[in-house]
Parts: C-alpha cells; sequence; structure tokens
C-alpha cells in the first residue's frame, strides 16, 4: 500500500493534560496509519489514551487538554492546520463517532427526528431535493431558495432513510419519538444512523458496542461490515474487547500508557504477537477451544501518567526488561514487514 | 403522517399511547399531592376570573359614585365600596388581570435575561464568566426591593416601570439558576455528541443545554410568579408603583389604609386576593418540584 491509499496518518501526536496534580501525558508521540476502506482497530486498557486519540483526531480535547505537537493528516489535509470552522464541516460530515452510551449521549429532550435532522442539515445540501419536491408535488418553479419547512421534510426524509439503512424497524414512528422511549440496542442503532446520514468517509467506533448485550452486539457489528461496504467509507474501532477486534478488523494497534506499541494486520498480532505486552493480553483471554490453559495476568497496574516509568512505559511489567528499557524509548520499528513493534527486544 | 392515516385510528391512538400515559401518571402526581391540587385549583379560579373580569365584574372598576362612598359590603356590593364609591369587588377582579399580567411579564423578563446571561456564562466560562457572575452577584447584593424601589422611583410611578424595576432585580436568580445547570449539563455525553456532528456553540446551548436545565428553572418561575405579584403590589402600596385609580392591589391597600381602622372592608379585600394568589403560585411552585423530581417518580 502506498501513501495515496492512506485515509488517516497519524504522526507524532502528543496530547497533555494540566491538571491541579500535575501534567498528565495522555499521548506520548504516537503513529500510525489507517488505509482506505479498511477496519482499523485500536485496542488498549482503560485509561491508555484511546478515546483521547479519537478526541485530537476531531480536534475535540477539552480543557485542560492541549495538543502538544504531531501531525494529523486526513486525505492529505493537517486536522491540526484547520479552522474551527472547517473543522466543524469535517466533524459530522466526513468524520463521524459512535459512542459507547447511547443512554446519555442523545438529548433527552429532543426528538429522534430532530437530533438526527440536526446534523443533516448542517452537512448536506438540500436545496436541490427541495425544490425537486416542489416542482413535482406542488407545482412551483421557482429557482429561489425553498421554504425552510420544505428543507425540513427533505431532511426528516433522508433522517428516515438512514434509518432505515441502519434495519431500524417502523423508521417513520421512532423519528417522532424521544430517546426514552426506545431500547438500548434502537438507541444504539440512532446513533449509528446519525453517524452515517452524511456519507462520512471515516465511521469511529468509540467502544460502540459496549454497553449492549453480547446478541445485540452481535447484530450491530454486523450491521456495520455492511454498512461500511455499502458506503465505501474507512472504518475505525476503539476497544477494549479483543473479540471485537478478531472478528472485525483488518489491521490493529496495540496502545499501552498513552504510546502504541504494536501495530500490524491483525491475524499477524493474534499469531505472533512480539510485544511482551500484547502477549500478556492475549494470555489474559480465555480459549474456548484447546486444552485448558491457566489465564496469566499481567503482574501490576497501569502507571499514573504524571509521572510514567522512565523509557520503555512497560518496562516495571515487563517479564523480559532489560536495562536499556528503562533508559531509552523504544521507537515503534518494522520486525516484519508492516508489523510495527515498539520494543528494545527487537533491535 | 402517512403511515398514521393508513393504520386508521388505531394507529395514531397507539401512536400516543405514551403520552397519554405520562398524562395520566402526572395527574396522579398531583392527585397525590392535596396540596399542589389546592394550588392548582386556586390559581385556575383566579385565571378563570381574570379571563371573565369584564363580564362578571357587578360595576364598571372605574366608575366614581361619590355619594354612595364608603358602604359595608352588602348584596348590592359583596365587598363594599371604597372612598370614591367604586365597587371594590369590581376592582379586585380587574386587579386579578393586572397582576397576573404582572406576574408573567416579570417573570418572563427575568427569565430571559437570566437564561441568556447565565447560559452564556456556564458554557463560556472563564473571564466572560467571571464578568458576568460578578455582576449578577452584584445586583444580588442590593436588597430586591429596596433596588426595586429605587429604579421605580427613578424611572417615574407607573404599572409598566416596576414591571420593568423588579425584572431588573429578578434576574440574577434565574442567571445563577441556569448557570448551574448548564456547568452540569455541558458535561452530559448529548452535547460531546452534537460537538461531534460539527453543531455551532451558539445551537448546542441554546438547543441542547438550555432545554435540559429548565426542570428547577420552572419550579422557580411557579414560586417567582407569587414573589412578582407581591413585589408589585409592594411597589403599588408605597405609591411607586401603579397609580390610582388603576385598581392594582397594592394601590388598593394603600388608599385603604386611611381608613382600616373603622373601614377595613377597603383593604382587607385586595389583601386577600394577594393572599391567596401567592399562596396558589407557591404551593403550584412545591408541587411541581415534586412532580418533576425524577427521584420522587413512578413509585
Amino acid at each position: 500500500m502506498n501513501v495515496l491509499d492512506v485515509a488517516l496518518r497519524v504522526r507524532g501526536l502528543e496530547v497533555n493534560f494540566y491538571t491541579y496534580a500535575g501534567v498528565v501525558k495522555a499521548l506520548d508521540g504516537i503513529s500510525f496509519n489507517v488505509y482506505h476502506g479498511e477496519i482499523f482497530g485500536l485496542v488498549g486498557e482503560t485509561g491508555c489514551g484511546k478515546s483521547v486519540t479519537v478526541a485530537s483526531i476531531l480536534r475535540l480535547v477539552d480543557k485542560p487538554g492541549r495538543i502538544i505537537s504531531g501531525e494529523i493528516y486526513f486525505d492529505g489535509e493537517d486536522l491540526l492546520k484547520k479552522t474551527e470552522k472547517e473543522m466543524r464541516k469535517i466533524r459530522g460530515g466526513e468524520i463521524t463517532i459512535v459512542f459507547q452510551d447511547p443512554m446519555t449521549y442523545l438529548n433527552p429532550v429532543l426528538k429522534i427526528g430532530e437530533q438526527l435532522t440536526e446534523t443533516i442539515r448542517e452537512h448536506q445540501d438540500l436545496t436541490e431535493e427541495a425544490l425537486e419536491i416542489d416542482r413535482i408535488k406542488h407545482q412551483k418553479f421557482t429557482t429561489k431558495k425553498p421554504s425552510k419547512k420544505r428543507l425540513k421534510e427533505v431532511a426528516i426524509r433522508r433522517a428516515q432513510k438512514a434509518l432505515e439503512m441502519v434495519k431500524m424497524p417502523n423508521p417513520e414512528t421512532v423519528i417522532d419519538q424521544y430517546p426514552h422511549e426506545l431500547s438500548g440496542g434502537m438507541r444504539q442503532r440512532v446513533m449509528l444512523a446519525m453517524a452515517i446520514s452524511c456519507n462520512p468517509r471515516l465511521l469511529i467506533l468509540d467502544e460502540a458496542t459496549t454497553f449492549l448485550d453480547v446478541t445485540i452486539q452481535r447484530q450491530i457489528l454486523e450491521l456495520i461490515k455492511d454498512l461500511k461496504d455499502d458506503l465505501g467509507c474507512t472504518l475505525m474501532i476503539i476497544t477494549h474487547d479483543m473479540g471485537i477486534i478478531a472478528e472485525m478488523c483488518d489491521r490493529m494497534a496495540v496502545m499501552y500508557a498513552g504510546t502504541i506499541v504494536e501495530c500490524a494486520e491483525t491475524k499477524k498480532i493474534f499469531g505472533t504477537p512480539f510485544h511482551p505486552y500484547t502477549r500478556g493480553l492475549l494470555n489474559a483471554i480465555p480459549q474456548p477451544t484447546g486444552e485448558m490453559k491457566e489465564l496469566k495476568p499481567l503482574p501490576g497496574t497501569v502507571p499514573g501518567l504524571i509521572n510514567p516509568p522512565s523509557g520503555c512505559r512497560f518496562h516495571p511489567r515487563c517479564p523480559d526488561a532489560k536495562e536499556k528499557c528503562s533508559e531509552v524509548k523504544p521507537e515503534l520499528m518494522a520486525v516484519e514487514e508492516g508489523h510495527l513493534v515498539a520494543c528494545h527486544l527487537y533491535n | 403522517m402517512e403511515s398514521d392515516s393508513a393504520k386508521g385510528l388505531g394507529g395514531i391512538i397507539d401512536r400516543y399511547k405514551p403520552f397519554l400515559q405520562e398524562l395520566r401518571h402526572i395527574l396522579y402526581l398531583i392527585r397525590r399531592s392535596p396540596l399542589s391540587l389546592l394550588g392548582i385549583t386556586l390559581f385556575s379560579v383566579f385565571l378563570l376570573l381574570a379571563i371573565l373580569a369584564p363580564y362578571i365584574m357587578p360595576y364598571d372598576p372605574f366608575k366614581i359614585n361619590l355619594s354612595g362612598a364608603f358602604q359595608r359590603p352588602n348584596i348590592e356590593h359583596l365587598f363594599g365600596t371604597d372612598e370614591m364609591g367604586r365597587d371594590i369587588l369590581s376592582r379586585v377582579l380587574w386587579g386579578c388581570r393586572i397582576s397576573l399580567q404582572v406576574g408573567v411579564t416579570v417573570v418572563l423578563i427575568s427569565l430571559c435575561i437570566g437564561t441568556i446571561l447565565g447560559g452564556v456564562a456556564g458554557y463560556v466560562g472563564g473571564a466572560v464568566e467571571e464578568i458576568i457572575m460578578r455582576f449578577t452577584d452584584l445586583v444580588l447584593a442590593f436588597p430586591s426591593l429596596v433596588l426595586a424601589m429605587a429604579l421605580s422611583a427613578a424611572l417615574g410611578p407607573g404599572l409598566n416601570n416596576a414591571i420593568f424595576a423588579i425584572s431588573i432585580t429578578w434576574w440574577p436568580w434565574y442567571a445563577r439558576l441556569i448557570r448551574g445547570q448548564v456547568l452540569s449539563i455541558r458535561e452530559a455525553g448529548f452535547v460531546e455528541a452534537a460537538r461531534c456532528v460539527g453543531a455551532s456553540d451558539f445551537r448546542i446551548l441554546f438547543r441542547h443545554i438550555i432545554p435540559n436545565s429548565f426542570g428547577p428553572v420552572i419550579v422557580n418561575a411557579s414560586m417567582d410568579f407569587g414573589w412578582a405579584i407581591l413585589m408589585t403590589s409592594s411597589l403599588g402600596f408605597l405609591g411607586i408603583g401603579a397609580q390610582p385609580p388603576t385598581p392594582e392591589w397594592g394601590a388598593m391597600i394603600n388608599a385603604g389604609r386611611l381608613y382600616f381602622m373603622d373601614k377595613p372592608w377597603i383593604a382587607t379585600f385586595p389583601g386577600l386576593a394577594i393572599l391567596f394568589v401567592v399562596l396558589a403560585s407557591n404551593l403550584i411552585g412545591d408541587g411541581l418540584g415534586e412532580i418533576l423530581n425524577p427521584r420522587l417518580r413512578r413509585r
């Protein structure tokens, strides 16, 4: 794959949070590529910086956080150099997110239809279709701006279409309902409809299925896969569930304490994990088949990021730590073709 | 909608079933708290009287009849007549209209100012917040009646000036309340979601945050409704609010004050009217507080 195929290119992204207790180095210069049309998984423990990565891509890192350095190229354009106005066009239009908890991510006082059309009217040009309706239905031949009512009608139509795309039962009723009238799975479908309603080029799922039970989770994941093919977009999945990654992703990156420790094709990582942390992660997952093995947990806990360990951030917990590990920060380097690992063991 | 007509009446009923159930639940909640029921009843009576005042007034409230002055309450004049011979019942009824209008206007004006300032302060934060909120504190630091009096006196006596003066002293409460609400709702998921779909700050604040912050505000507003009426009457009583011959309750009490010892009915009936309206508004406020409190629901 060459540079032209790169949809999202993150280079040396560094994000700090300036809190009362000290500077939290949430992202310590992470780099990764997401290629056009692939499903990319970002996996890691709670607090390792997955969500901060997503927030940085959309430039929504809130105070006291700040993006210190790095580049985020989306289809060849540096998002960090865009103005706020240009970013608003990109958020929800070109890059969209589905969040983990549809309960809190839908506004309880607005009808589903209103929340969906909000995005649509913000990002799509509805004039053409509105005029079309004027011409066909109402026999009005004008080139003037269509009325607000007509624009709303078109937006509602598109919202309905989006709901149909996510296989929502009775979309025309749902549009007039409030979030509390829907079940968890339906709400997640609404979130998904919102995300795909403007034909995004990059769809990010931020723990999108964590709060659903496994059967619904399965349905939603299948649906997302189909949608991705229909829309021809790139998909990025953020999760701590290795199962989802194994099931869905073409390539993946493993994060630990604000760094990316390993990045390769999913098959490769599950087959031959190089980084000790990845190995530890995979050892801690029960295997449904084969002989019964004792699960090996990683000793220790995730370090606090105010005073992260020197050198490699994993070295205090690493079974193979050497002297060098506590001194020099390992760079992400190719161990095999397309298999990047940040570990001194392989240099 | 097309689907509704296709399904016919049954479909429509189905669609609004949750709404009807909600309504029934609210009625149930109201029934369960007798005090708020009393408040609502009282208030409805006053509202009805205010609307119907022109048709049910026995006399013209402005008609002077000096020969019939100072009549005790009797069959012809149920509440008696005042020093000009005007029928007090008619004047109290007409005063209903004035007072309810005043209540609504004051609450709406202060709510608007308070919502905008408090909302912006809470959402924007930083120096803007400091400036707005310190200014709010400044206004709050004045005793509200004194400030209202000063403003009203400076603007000149009159009902409209009194309304304006009271609104100016009242908005800081709403600004504080809304700011607090905005601060907590700002962190909600749907706000982040709205930002992620590229909604503007204006839209996020006024479409997503503020409608969600209105629960406690409504409770406060319904209580303040009574207070606003009380304040206006106070100004009227002090002679810097509504001016005679306007049949505003406070002004009427002021007029009756001189004769209170031997002709108490002149001041008593408008006073009772104030008492009951304010009481009704407070009871409704309490009741709403209970009904809108999600922790007390569905038990």
